[in-house]
Parts: C-alpha cells; structure tokens; sequence
C-alpha cells in the first residue's frame, strides 16, 4: 500500500506542475484573448533562469559560463521575473496579431528559444544539459520521505498559482480580458486598451509558467533542452481541454485527469511481450479520451460557466 | 447551476473510478523476485526498446528455467521511460513503489542520469544497457547503486579513431554532427581521440535536426573535398543527408555511429546510396561461448538473430549480472545487489557463462566471474566495463551489415 502512495504522490507532484501550466495557460487563452502555442518558452526560460543562477560553476567537462550558486529562493524569485520579462519581449512584436496569428508566431518563438537552449553551450550547457541539481529542504527529511516534501512544495506552487489566476479572474482586469477574448471591438468601445490589458495577461502567465519550470527542474534534477519540447505545449492544451478551458477548476482537474489518463495503464501487468503493444498505446489512450471529450463535451469535464452579477431573486435561487 | 457542476463531478469521479478499476495493482508478491527494465518504448528510442524487451525476456526466461534466483520466480516488469527524464522519474518510481523491483535495467543516457539520486535513495540499482554519456564515466560503482553494461562514448571515441588510424589508414576526415546530445557527446569523443593519436579533422559540419534540405551543409563538406565522412547523425537526419549527396553526385564513403547501424537505415535510404558504409560496433570476441549461447536463444524465442550494436547482450548480461549477485548474496534486496554485482562480474574467480553454472559454482562455495554476452563484463571501480573486441561492420551490396573484419579492443586506451 506504502508503494502506491508513494507513486501516487509523484503522479500528484507531475499533476501540481502541469495544473500550473494549465492554470497559466487558462489565463491567457481560457479567460484572456491569448492563443498561445507557446507556453513551454516560458517554462523553459524559467527553469533555465533558476538553474543558472543556482547551480554550482561549471565542471571540467562542462562548458556553461554562469552558474552562481546563488539561494534558491532568489532562483524562485528570479525565474518568475524572467518568464515575466520573456512574455513582454515576445509580446512586444507579436501582440498585434490576431488569434491564429499569433499562435503560429508564439509556437516559432518556442521552437526559437529552444534552438538557443540547444546551441549556445556557453550559456546552457547545449544538449548535454546540466545534471545533479540540488532539491530544496532534501536534508531535512530522511531521502524515502522526500517525495513528500517535494509534493507538499509543489502544492504550494499551485495554491499560489491558483490563488493569482483566481483573484485576477475576479477582477476588474479579468472581466477586461473576457471582454477581449468574447468581442475585442466591442471591448474598444468601452475603453478597454487591447495592447496594455494583453500583455499584461501574457507577462502573468509567463511569470507563472516560468516558476512552474522550477518545480520542474526540482522533480527531475536535471535541465535538458529536449525538455523543453512543442510537446509539452501540446499536452498542457489537451489537459485544458480535457479539464474545460476557461474555467480554473477545468484547468486544475484537467492536469491531473491527464497525467492518471496517461498513467494508467501503467497499472495493467502484462507479459513482457505486450510491454511494448501496451506502452504505445498509452498516448493513443489520451488521444481517445480527446477525441471523446471533444464529442460529447465539447466544453471539457468542467465548462466556463457565466458569472452573473446581478442579485438574484428568491425563485431564482430556489430553482438553482 | 449546482445540478450541473453536480453532472461535471460525477463526469470526473465516473472517469477516475473506471480508472481505479482498470489499476489492479501488481503488487511485489514474498514468492517472487521483481526485476524492472524501464526503457524509452515510446519516444526517441521508440525503434530500438523492444529489442532490448526481447533480451530481456530471454534472461529472464533462463533464470527461471534455471530454478529462479534462490528458488524464487523471477517477474520480469516493462516499463516505459517515454525517452524522457521525467518518464524515467515516473517509470522509476512505479517500479519501485508498486512492483517493488530489487534492479532497474536499461534507462538510455539522459534517463539514468536523471535516476542517479533516486538509486541510492531507493537502493535500488539502476543498470543502464544503452547508455554512452560521458555523465557515467565516474558516477557508478558500489555504493552509488549505478551502473552500466555497454561501454562509455569516451571509449567508443577512442574505437573509432583507432579503427580509423591503424586499420583504415585514414589520416584526414571530414566530421559531420547532427545537433543532438548522443550524435554531440560521440563526435566529441572521437574528436579528441583522434587529433590525440595523430589523426586530422579537415573540417566539422553541424547539422540541425530535422531540416527538409542539407545542400548548405553539403557545399561545405563538399569544399573540404573529402575521401572519407564520419556521420555522427541520427537515422532521419542520416537519411536525408546521404541522399542528398547522391543526388548532388557526391561521391564520399561513409563512416558512421551505431545510430546508423540498423536495417532501417539502409531500407530508408536505399542500398546504392548506402552501400559501403561502415561502423565499429562493440563486441564479444568471435566464437565467445556465451555470445553463442545467447544469440541461440534469442534466435530460438523470436526467430531472428541478435544484431551487433543493439545493446541487446549488454541487456542480457545486466539481468544474469543482478541475478548472480542475488544468488552470491542469498538475498534479493538492491542493497545486496549493489554490493555484490563488482564480485560476481570478475575479473577474479572462476569463470562462468551461464546463470546455471554461475549457481552451480556460487553453491560450490567459488568465487565467479560472470562472462557476458557482449564481453568479459568486468565492472571497474566507477561500475563501467571495456568492450573485448570491436567488429566493423559494412553495408555489403544486397543491403546487409556484414561484418568485415574482428578487431581486438582490449588493449585500447579507456579514453
């Protein structure tokens, strides 16, 4: 029993990154007017800025430049303001697109940024990565108990994520963006800037991908740049859309439904031979699950639903 | 309102529950010994993982044919990776927790360096059959809980620059890297070691990965005006890059990685284009019982024969290895495994080339030396093992790999 819990917990803390991502995704393509394909860039940036900051100076065989051991908690810091600023520089030239526009040039600007993780060795290592990092409090608990703290720290990350995508969702600045994302020149008209309420709502969630991506680096204690894949971007939009996209709890529910979707079958014991038949369908599994979702709720598990403001009257009340 | 987000939930428990149902869990049984290979069947190394499966279905079907370790069953347990290190985090962990595996075998390079903390946490070893980082070269031994059974870049670098200076007389090359971190850390290796033994690298091409066209690239190789190409480029890559130096009517012989080595290769890209083409592969010297032995096996169960630079005897040997150490133990744990692996591979002690007769003489109160499948599998104090022979292999014209001359490799430097 002791065993499932433990794997239940690493599926849980995989789930509290993702469902960041998700909640930063549902942020700006779910509540804002963003379709952003390029989400990964700032979880990259992030990890990236955290890695480089706190790790110890290269070694011999190593040829990154920085690597300054500095706390972790200024790497945490450090690598929200990076994701933040990342999302204001690719916004600057790509806000003005529209929609799809702007979804194939943020997908470049993802593959871009991870062409730079890959090549320029001076700053990342290259392809060989940077591997050993360390895990924040790992000396407090005895090694077994540590998937625990890393879990409860991760949930931390989510509640933080939550709690800013929430209080924004409710906001004066929240309605700015649905109003945006519903009907832009009808937002204009009421004298909502499309510019400056975007890139806002972008830097918000580059900020919060970006300190998802240190939580990635705490889970897998290495940085490679094929971490940092489209892929990744593809699955946290299909755990949005399996969760329900617009909605926080959507988003929330559908990272966790997604990695147990793509878990699962991990479960089923089988001979050797039907390892192999039995693992390639496991992303056809998600792919189904999709395709399911899509057909005969189109909204996601969870759908948007609309927020009145209005009183309600007593009959009201009493039908709901 | 409440009704639907009511619907919604139900929706969501409904999903988890049918889920729930499909997870009865394989728990670790008190009769039986879980071993776990966790490999990338999905993924990058998608092409190759079920080759190693094979091999290690053959060991494991020897070690029980052969009474199990200690009397107990052996469960083999496959596990995907996704060729990725958080699938290595994920696999790794449910093979612990829930099958309570006592050895983790086959993590290619990124995935194993990711599961270095995790092994020593867990005590569990973890074997890598496939993995050539540079990363291993002083991470394993005893007390890290890490290992692997093929040899380090490093000495492949040192293999192919030999081969190339003393058995091809090939003093001046043209190198060709795709962007990736196996075809980098390789072309590195050989790098070094080839400038080191005198050898000159007249020009270096990096290639991006997954590039429509190469003519760019082509006219710079092509400038150095080449008789010899060293490809250290994955097989997508590879293909587009020698057909489009046919079709420029290039004229260049090829010397490549392993990660040209497959039927595949030659499939994709043709056997006119290809013909020709070498690669040293790592090997069990000719005529070595235990290679013999293996590959009958494996010929036996799958009807098809073992291919050189698989890594699928480096994967047989690291289950016989884990279970050896298990018998010389008298226990299952990792813990045990971990001490006793370096003791069971040699080189001291009498040898052996078989699970049985590693038992029979383990129960004669000898000390054994395990002999593998893909060499004499003596681990070193970092847990890494040389290769005892290097086999070159060319595309001959009917589109085989055959192999066209032995080479002994003992004698080379390890890096």
């Amino acid at each position: 029993m002791e065993g499932l819990i433990l794997f239940a917990v690493s599926m849980l803390t995989l789930g509290a990154v993702y469902g960041m991502l998700c909640l930063a995704l549902n942020l700006e393509s779910g509540l804002g007017p963003l379709w952003d394909l390029g989400i990964v860039s700032f979880f990259g940036i992030g990890a990236y800025t955290y890695v480089l900051l706190t790790a110890p100076p290269a070694a011999d065989h190593q040829s990154y430049i920085f690597g300054f051991g500095l706390p972790m908690w200024i790497g945490v810091v450090a690598s929200m303001v990076a994701g933040g600023v990342a999302a204001w520089l690719i916004g600057l030239p790509t806000l003005k697109l529209k929609r799809e526009y702007f979804l194939i040039v943020t997908l470049a600007f993802a593959e871009v940024i991870r062409q730079v993780y890959a090549n320029e060795e001076w700053l990342t290592n290259g392809v060989a990565g940077i591997y050993g990092l360390q895990q924040p409090l790992r000396s407090t608990v005895p090694a077994m108990q540590y998937s625990y703290v890393l879990l409860a720290l991760a949930l931390l990350g989510l509640a933080f994520a939550w709690a800013v995508t929430r209080s924004i969702g409710a906001s004066p600045f929240g309605r700015a963006c649905k109003a945006l994302r519903e009907n832009e020149a009808l937002a204009i008209t009421a004298g909502i800037d499309p510019r400056g309420v975007s890139m806002r709502v972008y830097m918000v969630a580059g900020a919060l991908a970006g300190l998802a991506g240190v939580f990635g680096v705490w889970y897998t204690t290495l940085i490679i740049p094929g971490q940092f894949e489209a892929d990744l971007t593809f699955f946290v939009w299909a755990a949005l859309i399996i969760g329900g996209i617009g909605n926080q709890r959507g988003a929330l529910i559908g990272a966790f439904v997604f990695i147990l979707l793509h878990d699962a079958l991990r479960f089923i014991q089988v001979s050797g031979e039907w390892a192999v038949t039995l693992t390639s369908l496991r992303t056809a599994l998600v792919g189904l699950a999709l395709i399911l979702i899509l057909r005969f709720r189109p909204e996601g598990l969870f759908g948007e639903r609309p927020v009145t403001f209005a009183q309600r009257t007593p009959q009201e009340a009493e039908r709901a | 309102m409440r009704k639907r987000a009511t619907h919604s939930f139900g929706l969501a428990l409904a999903a988890a529950m049918s889920l729930g149902a499909l997870t009865a869990p394989a728990m670790a049984q008190d009769d039986a010994v879980n071993l776990g290979l966790l490999v990338g069947f999905t993924g990058d190394m998608g092409p190759w993982a079920p080759a190693l499966n094979n091999a290690a279905i053959v060991a494991v079907e020897e070690i029980n044919a052969a009474g199990g370790i200690l009397g107990k069953t052996v469960n083999l347990i496959s596990e995907d990776n996704a060729s990725t290190v958080e699938g290595a985090v994920r696999g790794a962990t449910k093979l612990v927790s829930v099958n309570g595996v006592s050895a983790i075998i086959g993590p290619e390079s990124d995935p194993i360096v990711a599961l270095r903390g995790f092994a020593s946490d867990n005590q569990v070893p973890v074997i890598s059959t496939s993995g050539g980082t540079e990363a291993l070269d002083d991470a394993g031994g005893t007390g890290t809980f890490i290992y692997r059974t093929n040899a380090s870049d490093s000495f492949l670098g040192v293999v192919h620059a030999k081969m190339l200076l003393d058995e091809m007389d090939q003093k001046e090359i043209v190198l060709v890297v795709e962007n990736l971190e196996g075809t980098q850390s390789a072309a590195g290796t050989f790098r070094d070691a080839y400038e080191r033994f005198g050898g000159t690298i007249t020009k270096e091409v990096t290639l991006a990965p997954g590039q429509t066209s190469y003519l760019s690239e082509l006219r710079d190789v092509s400038s150095a005006e080449p008789n010899m190409v060293f490809l250290a480029v994955g097989q997508t890559t590879g293909v587009s890059f020698v057909k489009q130096a046919y079709q420029r009517g290039y004229d260049w012989t090829y010397w490549t990685t392993s990660d040209l080595q497959s039927p595949d290769f030659v499939n994709a890209a043709g056997v006119e284009i290809v013909q020709g083409i070498m690669n040293p592969v790592s090997s069990q010297v000719e005529g070595a019982e235990s290679w013999e032995r293996f590959s009958a096996a494996y010929e036996e169960r799958f009807g098809e024969k073992p291919e050189p630079g698989f890594y699928q005897a480096e994967t047989y040997d690291a289950f016989i290895a884990v279970a050896l150490a298990m018998e010389a133990a008298g226990d299952t744990s990792g813990a045990m495994v971990d001490k006793n692996l370096v003791a069971v591979s040699g080189p001291e002690g009498t040898k052996v080339s078989s699970f049985a007769d590693g038992v029979a003489a383990l129960r004669d109160g000898k000390e054994i030396d395990y002999e593998g499948a893909s060499g004499s599998l003596d681990f070193d104090e970092h847990g890494n093992v040389t290769i005892p022979s290097t086999r070159l292999l060319q595309v001959s014209e009917t589109g085989e790999w055959e192999t066209v001359k032995i080479v002994d490799s003992s004698a080379f430097p390890a890096n």
